[in-house]
C-alpha cells in the first residue's frame, strides 16, 4: 500500500523519536478534530489527543502496515475516545450556540461557506453537535477528515454498508430538522 | 412501501453523490419532477450537503505538538534507562537460569569431576562453593537421593516457569516477528543439515 508515510512510520518503529514527532505533526490535527468530535470539549480532546500518542508510540512495532498509518492511528484514536467518553459520560459539555457561531466566524474565509446562509449553516452544525455519536463519528471522518466510506468502515469497525447508512441516516434526519425549524419559523410568524 | 418512502430512502445518497444521470435514478428524478414534497426534501437535502462540506474542523492549540512531543521522549529516555538496570523481564529468567546452572554443577559428584579430563573447571566447580557443596551433599545424603533431586527440580521448575510466564505477560508482535525469524532460521539450519547428512557416504 502507498502511504506517504511509510518511510517515517518505519524510522519511528526502529525508535526515531524525530520520525514519530514528524508523524505527529502531519496528523495531530486530524487526531485532535476527531477526538473533539466525541469527547466536544476542547482541553478533554486535547489530553485524550497527548493519550492517543502515546499509546500510538507504545503500539507502533505492532503495526504491521496492513492498512495506512492514518487508518491504524484513527481507529486507536476511536477506541480510546469512545472508552474516555464512557468515563466522562456523566459530566460531558455540550456545545453551546456561542461555540458554533465562533466556528462559523472561522469559516468564513471560504469562499463557499460565504456564500451559504450563515444562520441556516449555524443551526446545522448545531444539530450535527446534537446527533448521536455514531452519525458525528461518521459525519466529521467523511467531510472534515474526508475518508472514504472504506477507510471509515475500517477506523471504525463496521460494515461498508453500515457507514453508507448511518451517513444517510444523518443526512436525512439533518434534513427533516431544517424542514422542522421552517415549519416552526413558519408558524411563529 | 409508497412510493415518496422509497424515493426518500434514495435521496440523501442521490444528493451526496451529485445527483448524477445514472439511468439507475431515472424513475427518483421523474418522481421529483412530479411530487413537490420529495422535490422540497431534496431541496433541504442540497441545503444540508453544502453545509456539511463546510463543516469547520477545530484546530488544536499550537503548543499540543510539543507536549506530545515531550511527552513520548521523555518516556523513551526512561524506557532506555530502565534496559540498563535491567528490567524484571530479563533479570528474573536470567537469575532461574543461573541458579539452575549452578545448582547442576554443583550437584555433579566430586569423583565424577575428578574422574574426568577436565582438571581447571572441575577444580573451580568443586572449590569455589565448597561450604554450600558441603551441605548440599549432607542433605543429598540426609534426604536421600530421590527426595533431594525432586526437590531441587520443583525450585528450577518453578523459578524457571515463574520467569518465563513474566516474559510472557510482556510480549508484544515484535516478539512474536523474532521467534517467527528464529524459527524459519532453525528450521532452514536443520534442513541443509538432513540435506548434508543424506549425501553424506
Amino acid at each position: 500500500m502507498n502511504d506517504p508515510l511509510a518511510d517515517l512510520v518505519v524510522h519511528s518503529q526502529r525508535g526515531d523519536a524525530d520520525a514519530f514527532a514528524g508523524l505527529v505533526a502531519q496528523t495531530q490535527g486530524g487526531v485532535y478534530n476527531l477526538a473533539y468530535n466525541v469527547l466536544r470539549n476542547y482541553e478533554d480532546a486535547q489530553d485524550i489527543t497527548q493519550e492517543i500518542y502515546m499509546r500510538a508510540w507504545r503500539a507502533l512495532p505492532g503495526f504491521r502496515g496492513e492498512a495506512k498509518f492514518t487508518t491504524w492511528l484513527y481507529r486507536l484514536a476511536v477506541n480510546t475516545c469512545l472508552n474516555k467518553r464512557r468515563q466522562l459520560r456523566t459530566q460531558l459539555n455540550i456545545v453551546d450556540s456561542d461555540e458554533v457561531l465562533q466556528r462559523l466566524a472561522t469559516a468564513e474565509s471560504d469562499p463557499v461557506a460565504a456564500a451559504l446562509d450563515k444562520e441556516r449553516a449555524a443551526y446545522l452544525w448545531a444539530a450535527v453537535d446534537r446527533l448521536p455519536e455514531k452519525y458525528r463519528l461518521v459525519i466529521g471522518l467523511f467531510y472534515q477528515e474526508q475518508r472514504s466510506y472504506q477507510e471509515i468502515a475500517e477506523i471504525l469497525s463496521l460494515p461498508l454498508g453500515t457507514v453508507k447508512a448511518h451517513l444517510n441516516r444523518a443526512r436525512e434526519a439533518l434534513a427533516q430538522s431544517l424542514g422542522q425549524d421552517r415549519e416552526g419559523n413558519d408558524a411563529s410568524m | 412501501m409508497p412510493l415518496c418512502e422509497q424515493i426518500r430512502r434514495q435521496l440523501p445518497q442521490y444528493v451526496a453523490d451529485g445527483e448524477p444521470m445514472q439511468a439507475a435514478y431515472s424513475g427518483l428524478r421523474e418522481h421529483l419532477r412530479v411530487c413537490p414534497t420529495c422535490r422540497a426534501f431534496a431541496a433541504r437535502l442540497r441545503l444540508v450537503e453544502g453545509a456539511l462540506r463546510t463543516y469547520p474542523s477545530v484546530s488544536p492549540a499550537p503548543e499540543m505538538a510539543e507536549k506530545i512531543i515531550c511527552s513520548f521522549s521523555s518516556e523513551s529516555q526512561a524506557r532506555q534507562e530502565e534496559w540498563r538496570i535491567l528490567p524484571w523481564d530479563v533479570w528474573v529468567p536470567v537469575l532461574a537460569f543461573a541458579l539452575a546452572v549452578m545448582i547442576a554443577l554443583m550437584s555433579i559428584p566430586s569423583e565424577l569431576l575428578s574422574a574426568t579430563a577436565a582438571p581447571e573447571w572441575g577444580t573451580v566447580v568443586i572449590n569455589w562453593p565448597s561450604a554450600i557443596g558441603a551441605w548440599l551433599n549432607s542433605l543429598r545424603l540426609q534426604l536421600g537421593e530421590g527426595q533431594f533431586w525432586a526437590i531441587w527440580i520443583g525450585i528450577f521448575a518453578t523459578t524457571a516457569g515463574l520467569g518465563i510466564s513474566l516474559s510472557l505477560s510482556n510480549w508484544t508482535p515484535k516478539h512474536s516477528q523474532s521467534l517467527d525469524r528464529l524459527e524459519t532460521g532453525v528450521t532452514d539450519v536443520a534442513a541443509r543439515l538432513w540435506d548434508h547428512g543424506r549425501r553424506a557416504p
